[in-house]
């Protein structure tokens, strides 16, 4: 997926937006900061999210951190290949580790998230 | 296990950095956050012991002659950035600490893997462990949230006639007739001050606050103490 065409919020998820479904998952940062990843915890189809509240957990070297919704509204397919095999999460975080697709009940919220470029110098910003 | 979501909710809601040391009533194991419930549960010499599930994730831990740690850090400090780094840096002070009472204890140095992790955290092996002489005699776990983290883990002292086949640190030096409530003070009160001059926070021994109490009430009425917590997995 073309980083030029995602969205990314300060909790270090990525949308890509097609209507008014997003695909989200987290970003290559987010996954350097979680290294090992073992374990994944992913949110049902039909049930809803928030934005900014808890929608899945990963465990990585023995540490469980929360997976934060970027938008609200409906949870309309999960990837749940990860379960099994958390390794695209590490290999291919903008790809085939997308976590989510949601339907959004607030489109609006996409407009507090950052481009690529935005992004790109918020992270060099959290790295000092 | 409530006490320790409560401090985290400390640390994430008002910057509280806290550093706790407990002991368990009755030999308890804790299972690690993403462990199934189902494991080892016909176990002949684990099947009665009590068991709560942890928000942290590794392996479980079999709670009977160790001291238990947690240290929560909010999210504004610079040590809750990394999660590997904060394993060494209080693991640090503890090599120091038990350095000074004569027991030379180190980093494991490599990280031992398997497919099948075993399911007692003194079985698996992180590069970040304490060892005495190549035997695990401490391992932490993790939980962060919002930025803040939560670190506990267990100091295994004598060894548990429920795994025998992990000897306890003061077996393993023999200095066994140490496991007493004053070294354990002298011990808890040292690893204390080397980790508050590692972290570069001063010191001050407090109790709970009210509304830490009251959040811990909460959490073990609602939800620690429940099966369906406990059995989650």
């Amino acid at each position: 997926m073309d980083q030029g065409n995602l969205k990314f919020t300060k909790t270090h998820e990525w949308v890509n937006v097609e209507g008014d479904t997003v695909t989200v998952g987290i970003t290559d940062f987010a996954v350097n900061q979680l290294t090992d990843l073992v374990y994944i915890e992913l949110p049902t189809v039909g049930s809803t999210c928030e934005a900014g509240k808890v929608f899945g957990e990963v465990e990585s070297v023995k540490a469980v951190s929360d997976l934060y919704s970027p938008v609200s509204g409906e949870i309309t397919e999960v990837n749940s290949a990860l379960v099994d095999d958390q390794s695209p999460l590490s290999d291919d975080p903008f790809g085939s580790g997308w976590i989510t697709k949601v339907k959004m009940s607030n489109t609006s919220e996409l407009d507090q998230f950052m481009n690529a470029d935005e992004y790109r110098k918020f992270c060099e910003s959290e790295a000092h | 296990m409530a006490v320790d979501e409560a401090l985290l909710e400390s640390a994430v809601s008002q910057d509280i950095c806290t550093l706790r040391w407990y002991r368990w009533k009755e030999p308890t194991i804790s299972l690690g956050y993403f462990q199934s419930n189902e494991t080892e549960v016909q176990n002949d010499t684990w099947k009665d012991l009590p068991r709560v599930r942890r928000l942290s994730g590794g392996g479980a831990i079999l709670h009977h002659y160790e001291l238990t740690y947690s240290f929560a850090i909010p999210a504004c400090h610079p040590l809750s950035r990394s999660l590997p780094d904060l394993y060494l840096i209080i693991h640090q002070p503890l090599i120091d600490a038990l350095s000074k009472q004569g027991l030379n204890v180190e980093f494991r140095g490599t990280s031992v893997t398997s497919q099948t992790e075993p399911f007692l955290c003194f079985g698996r092996g992180d590069e970040r462990d304490l060892v005495y002489q190549g035997k695990k005699i401490l391992g932490s776990a993790q939980r962060r949230r919002r930025g803040s983290v939560v670190q506990h883990g267990s100091l295994l002292l004598l060894t548990s006639d429920y795994a025998p086949h992990f000897p306890g640190l003061l077996n393993q030096t023999g200095k066994t007739s140490l496991y007493q409530d004053n070294f354990l003070e002298t011990l808890t009160e040292e690893f204390s001050k080397a980790i508050s001059q590692t972290i570069d926070l001063p010191l001050q021994s407090r109790n709970l606050t009210d509304d830490e109490f009251a959040q811990a009430t909460e959490l073990e009425n609602e939800k620690y103490s429940l099966p369906a917590w406990t059995s989650r997995k």
